[in-house]
């Protein structure tokens, strides 16, 4: 454990983008707590205001503050995001596990339906659940969650396959183990690394997703703050006022950003080849 | 060799056998048919005794041991045979059965130590679990037995090995490790598939020394696998020589090592390099063991064999008792006086030296 943190450690920008979404994470999640403007206040006499003391990034184009709505809308945006991707984890090991580890026909099925849901240009996909489903917040999560199982799915059914075939795994099975044991206690904490840095680079991919869902008006729905949405709503105004629509866009960019930074860094940090044996 | 010479333990011929196994068949499926990999395997073993199974690669030696296990996978299957552990014939046990059976009753360590570990658990929490599984020990109890399982492996300061993880330790202390974990629960027969193979030789000694001592000390019945004809000798009570998923000769070590009556035994003690001769070449065994879906006709090592005649091309030895309680597969001793043809009939136990 140690070691890994060294080796994450020396990673410069990892870490700088690790303490980064640790603070963008905090100061959304906590948001509620030392915000006391409501995002939803509207003040049609003090629209497109520029940043003064009051507000410090200005009001959009209903004179709501645009600092608060990005923290309460990062704090949208970020739930759904970790709900759909954790979900849809969960889904993705159960999968990948019975695939890789019992094989023969239940392997074919579930690998038959990956590669269905790969065929899919990922956001393609999530529209498609959102427009069966309906938008809404929960359903952007289901349709999250949907998009990222079968990523999640196919690592994880890899990685089983391969330490199915270890020697470890045969010494269970002679010391009289069960195979569910055998999944619990030995397959998946061997296979726990690389799905925790999958769940991290799924997570950069699903804020985009999450937001762009918003953007189109399929997501989260307005007056209720979104990143997304904000810069649907600021998009008319571009020319003209460009802050309400970069603030939020520069929000996304950074959070993937960090996430895929983190990722990398974790992926070098667990890798097992580079575990010394 | 001063080891082979040392009399062979007592063995009361009419005691039961601990583990009979009777014409054990395994086939595999491939391209459709159903392929013996194993036929007929037939031996008995009793406590404080090794049998020592040799052979060269292929020819179903750890096919033999998955099988005693129940551990084929698909597409291999258990067609045949029986194999009576204390008399519960273990291939008509459910699965659930058979895994209180496994590193319970009937055990194993394998090759290859570096990687037979959970690289992701403590040494000391992996032993545990077979406490845990199935003498369903508290957590301090079973840590308590482990330490006291890994002193009994000769390992040094067990309670810092236990919190210790695989890749910090030795190879030759990775595999006290495993022997540790496949004795926990105090097996009554214990399958050594190659243990030494991957070591040093120095480490060889040394954990052969320890598993004769483990064995005399738990009276734990041993099936050796390997093709190292020196560990054979150094621990062995007696041999099964395998060839092509038979076997081909049976009898207590001394009588095998001093005095080999198949053609391929002896082919494979000369391949053994000697200390007091001087060669340029070893001499090897020509050709390699014919794959399952091509065994020719009549004897399957007929090909190969120095001494082959008409009869060996066109049919196929019987397994064949001597009157001295060894048998053979071969038509060089169809004739001699007392052969009688086991090769269906049970095999009788070992034989008192």
């Amino acid at each position: 454990m140690k070691e890994i943190v060294q080796r994450f450690c020396r990673k410069r920008m990892s870490v700088v983008a690790g303490v980064m979404l640790i603070l963008i994470i905090a100061a959304c999640a906590f948001a509620p707590l030392y915000v006391h403007v409501d995002p939803l206040k509207q003040n049609l006499f003090n629209t497109y205001a520029r940043p003064s003391a009051e507000h410090l990034l200005g009001t959009d184009n209903l004179g709501r503050d645009i600092l608060v709505r990005l923290l309460y809308g990062g704090r949208s945006s970020l739930a759904i995001s970790f709900s759909g991707v954790l979900s849809g984890t969960a889904v993705g090991v159960i999968l990948g596990v019975i695939a890789g580890y019992f094989g023969g026909i239940a392997d074919t099925l579930i690998s038959r339906l990956i590669d269905v849901l790969l065929a899919f240009p990922g956001l393609l996909l999530a529209i498609v659940v959102v427009a069966i489903l309906g938008s809404g917040e929960s359903n952007t999560v289901v349709a999250i969650a949907i998009f990222s199982i079968p990523t999640v799915a196919r690592m994880v059914r890899g990685e089983v396959l391969k330490i199915r075939s270890a020697d470890y795994i045969a010494v269970c099975k002679v010391m009289g183990e069960s195979s569910a044991r055998v999944i619990v206690r030995h397959v998946i904490p061997n296979a726990i690394s690389q799905i925790i840095v999958n769940v991290t680079l799924q997570l950069g991919t699903a804020i985009l997703t999450t937001s762009a869902l918003s953007f189109l008006g399929l997501g989260v729905q307005p007056p209720a703050p979104e990143w997304g949405a904000m810069l649907s709503s600021a998009r008319d105004v571009l020319r003209s006022y460009p802050l309400p629509a970069v603030v939020p866009g520069i929000a996304i960019t950074l959070v993937v950003v960090c996430f895929s930074l983190v990722g990398d860094g974790l992926r070098d940090a667990l890798d097992p080849r580079l575990k010394n044996a | 060799m001063s080891e082979n010479t040392a009399p062979v333990p007592e063995v009361d011929v009419e005691s039961t056998p601990l583990l009979k196994v009777r014409g054990l068949t395994t086939a595999f499926k491939s391209s459709g048919a159903m392929t013996n990999i194993i036929e007929g395997i037939d031996f008995n073993l009793y406590p404080h005794e090794t049998l020592a199974i040799v052979g060269e690669s292929g020819c179903g030696k750890s096919v033999t041991s998955l099988s005693i296990m129940r551990l084929i996978q698909s597409p291999g299957k258990i067609v045949g045979g029986s194999v009576e552990l204390e008399g519960t014939d273990l291939l008509q046990l459910s699965e659930e059965e058979m895994r209180g059976v496994r590193g319970n009753k009937v055990s194993m360590i394998f090759q290859e130590p570096m990687t037979s570990l959970n690289p992701v658990f403590t040494v000391g929490s992996q032993v545990m679990e077979s406490f845990q599984i199935h003498q369903h020990l508290s957590k301090p109890e079973a840590r308590e037995k482990t330490i006291e399982m890994l002193r009994l492996v000769g390992i040094p300061a067990p309670e810092t090995v236990f919190k210790e993880y695989p890749h910090e330790l030795s190879g030759g202390l990775r595999q006290r490790v495993m022997i540790a974990m496949a004795l926990a629960c105090r097996p009554r027969v214990l399958i050594a598939d190659e243990p030494t193979t991957a070591l040093d030789v120095t480490i060889q000694a040394q954990i052969l020394r320890l598993l004769r001592e483990l064995m005399d000390e738990t009276g734990t019945a041993t099936i050796l696998i390997t093709h190292d004809l020196g560990v054979v000798a150094q621990i062995a009570t007696y041999v099964m020589v395998m060839y092509a998923g038979q076997a081909v000769e049976y009898g207590s070590v001394r009588q095998i090592i001093e005095d080999p009556l198949h053609p391929y035994t002896l082919g494979l003690l000369q391949c053994l390099p000697r200390l007091h001769e001087k060669t340029d070449r070893l001499f090897t065994i020509p050709g390699a063991v014919p794959s399952p879906d091509s065994y020719p006709a009549g004897c399957r090592f007929c090909p190969r064999c120095n001494r082959a005649c008409e009869r060996c091309r066109d049919e196929r030895p019987p397994l064949m008792e001597l009157p001295d309680g060894r048998r053979v597969r071969c038509w060089l001793y169809a004739d001699a006086e007392g052969a009688v043809d086991v090769s269906t009939a049970a095999p009788k136990g070992g034989e008192s030296a």
